[in-house]
């Protein structure tokens, strides 16, 4: 199966979107031959294109209750704008695939998210990362159910987790070896926030992905392909559980006393369920829900025959200065799933130099 | 004194560890240009009685200490065992969860201790690892090697700028590092 992605630009309704919608929206193949695309409600598996009509039915389908989420007149973008509380909430009662894009009030991009048939339900949940002056930022939470033989046939949609994103007005990202290490064994994408401090865009990572780095040293990472440089100011990495289906959003903060910087820095996240650092960190967080490998049998009790990915968890982190001039990272992770979990990420923070 | 800054890990009233910091480089921000000054010592810093408090804050941790090897997220499949007294402690080993393997300071220590000096400086990357550079663990939380070629000679153990020089015993800093 290959992982192809789509460009929104490609496709004269798009151009309506841009550029709060420029984002690369992905396009999965099950085969080299087929490109699938999905629309909001449609069915599964057939080769379908991209059309306005995808967005209004989301809007049909499920307008937020809550009164701190409003759906814009236009039914293309998805809206949040978060009052004073720190979260919001709203079930959007989505059954099906779908795609959704995310923008905060200030016009920055919060994310493209993705969700199959595999949740019966979506969830849809806005926070507030520290000050109300923070960009707010995004997350989703998926319920889950028993996973079937018949949903075999879905869950390669999972692969859509391994999309690429760019930030609307931004070259593609280069990531450089010492992330690559990391995704030696998945050749995933990467997902990044750098609220207000330009942008790094994510790259399938891929053989073809051009990979740059600015020195050996190990700490020199990430050029955005544009005019600025993102160094690894320090990389730390966390541990984190729920109990079963527990919902719990309290956010894992990780306060970075020793630094001082002026500006919110970029940072860059993975998670996973299970702690396999040698072999690679392999999925993309920030406004994904990531996603797991499991097992599965075909029947209940059954020899767990078919590998799958399973979606059961929200999960984001973000980093904002804390109003002392510190920088604090936040963890945010849900499990919906049916066992407790235990998340392991790692955080890289960057920081912005000249090149 | 420390030969390397080493890794702090944080820790909740069980040993487990919840977080990692493999390292931490400090910019000059008085400066526009805001040039790195180089990399904290998180290990002098515990030795000369300074809390990991002035480094980082871990919310849920019981506690955050050094440990010499760089194992990053690795470390996760472990707990700490503290040793020493009230106020002085630090950690002795790391336990392996699952397969019980300890990696014990003592050991990594003498290691460090004996390793050869060779053009006034001790090359110990195979025996700790480095700043993004950790070591390879197998399942068992055993040594199973570096993730990055030795033959990368570019990549230094640790780096610093003359701002913030070294303790005993390393390899001369990458000019390249930040």
């Amino acid at each position: 199966m290959n992982v192809k992605r789509c460009s929104l630009e490609d496709r004269p309704e798009s151009r309506a979107l841009a550029p709060r919608v420029r984002s690369a929206l992905p396009v999965l193949a099950e085969s080299a031959e087929e490109t699938v695309r999905l629309t909001p409600g449609a069915p599964i598996g057939d080769p379908i294109p991209l059309e306005p009509g995808g967005w209004s039915a989301f809007r049909d389908s499920g307008k937020p209750t809550s009164a701190q989420q409003v759906m814009p007149a236009d039914p293309r973008v998805a809206e949040i704008v978060l009052g004073a509380a720190n979260a919001a909430y709203a079930d959007l009662g989505l059954d099906g695939p779908f795609v959704v894009a995310f923008f905060t009030a200030e016009d920055r991009p919060g994310g493209v998210i993705l969700s199959d048939a595999m949740q019966s339900r979506f969830h849809l949940e806005a926070f507030m990362a520290g000050a109300q002056t923070d960009p707010p930022s995004i997350w989703i939470r998926l319920d889950d159910r028993a996973v079937t033989a018949a949903d075999l046939r879905h869950l390669v949609r999972h692969e859509m987790g391994h999309y690429a994103l760019e930030r609307a007005g931004m070259q593609p990202g280069q990531i450089a070896e010492a992330l690559a290490d990391e995704y030696a064994s998945g050749g995933m994408a990467a997902v990044q926030t750098a609220f207000g401090r330009g942008a790094i865009a994510p790259r399938h990572l891929n053989a073809g992905t051009p990979l740059a780095i600015a020195a050996p040293s190990g700490s020199t990472v990430i050029i955005d392909g544009t005019s600025m440089m993102f160094k690894i100011q320090t990389a730390p990495t966390y541990s984190y559980s729920h109990g079963a289906a527990s919902g719990d959003t309290t956010p894992h903060l990780i306060t970075l006393t020793a630094i001082t910087p002026g500006a919110t820095p970029a940072i860059q996240s993975y998670v996973n369920f299970d702690n396999s650092g040698n072999t690679g960190w392999r999925f993309p967080s920030t406004f994904d829900a990531p996603t797991a490998r499991e097992y599965v049998a075909t029947v209940s009790g059954g020899t767990g025959a078919y590998l799958v990915t399973v979606k059961t968890v929200g999960h984001q982190c973000a980093v904002h200065l804390n109003g002392s001039g510190q920088v604090e990272l936040g963890v945010w992770c849900s499990n919906a799933d049916g066992i407790t979990r235990t998340f392991y990420g790692k955080v890289y923070v960057l920081k912005e130099a000249a090149l | 004194m420390a030969t390397h800054p080493g890794m702090l890990i944080a820790y909740d009233a069980d040993g487990n560890v919840i977080t990692t910091l493999p390292y931490l480089i400090l910019y000059d921000e008085t400066l526009a240009a805001r040039p790195p000054i180089g990399m904290i010592d998180f290990a002098s810093h515990e030795e000369v009685g300074g809390e990991h408090t002035d480094i980082w804050v871990v919310e849920g941790a019981k506690g955050s200490k050094v440990w010499p090897e760089y194992l990053d997220s690795q470390a996760h499949d472990f707990r700490v065992e503290l040793e020493g007294e009230p106020g002085h402690k630090r950690i002795g080993a790391l336990v392996h969860k699952l397969s019980g393997h300890r990696r014990e300071r003592a050991a990594i220590e003498a290691a460090i201790e004996a390793a050869p000096v060779i053009g006034g400086t001790k090359d110990i990357r195979h025996l700790v690892g480095g700043p993004a550079h950790p070591l390879r663990l197998d399942v068992d939380g055993k040594t199973a090697g570096s993730r990055r070629p030795a033959a990368n000679a570019a990549l230094p153990l640790v780096g610093a700028s003359a701002a913030v020089p070294m303790t005993t015993g390393m390899p001369p800093a990458s000019p390249a590092t930040p």
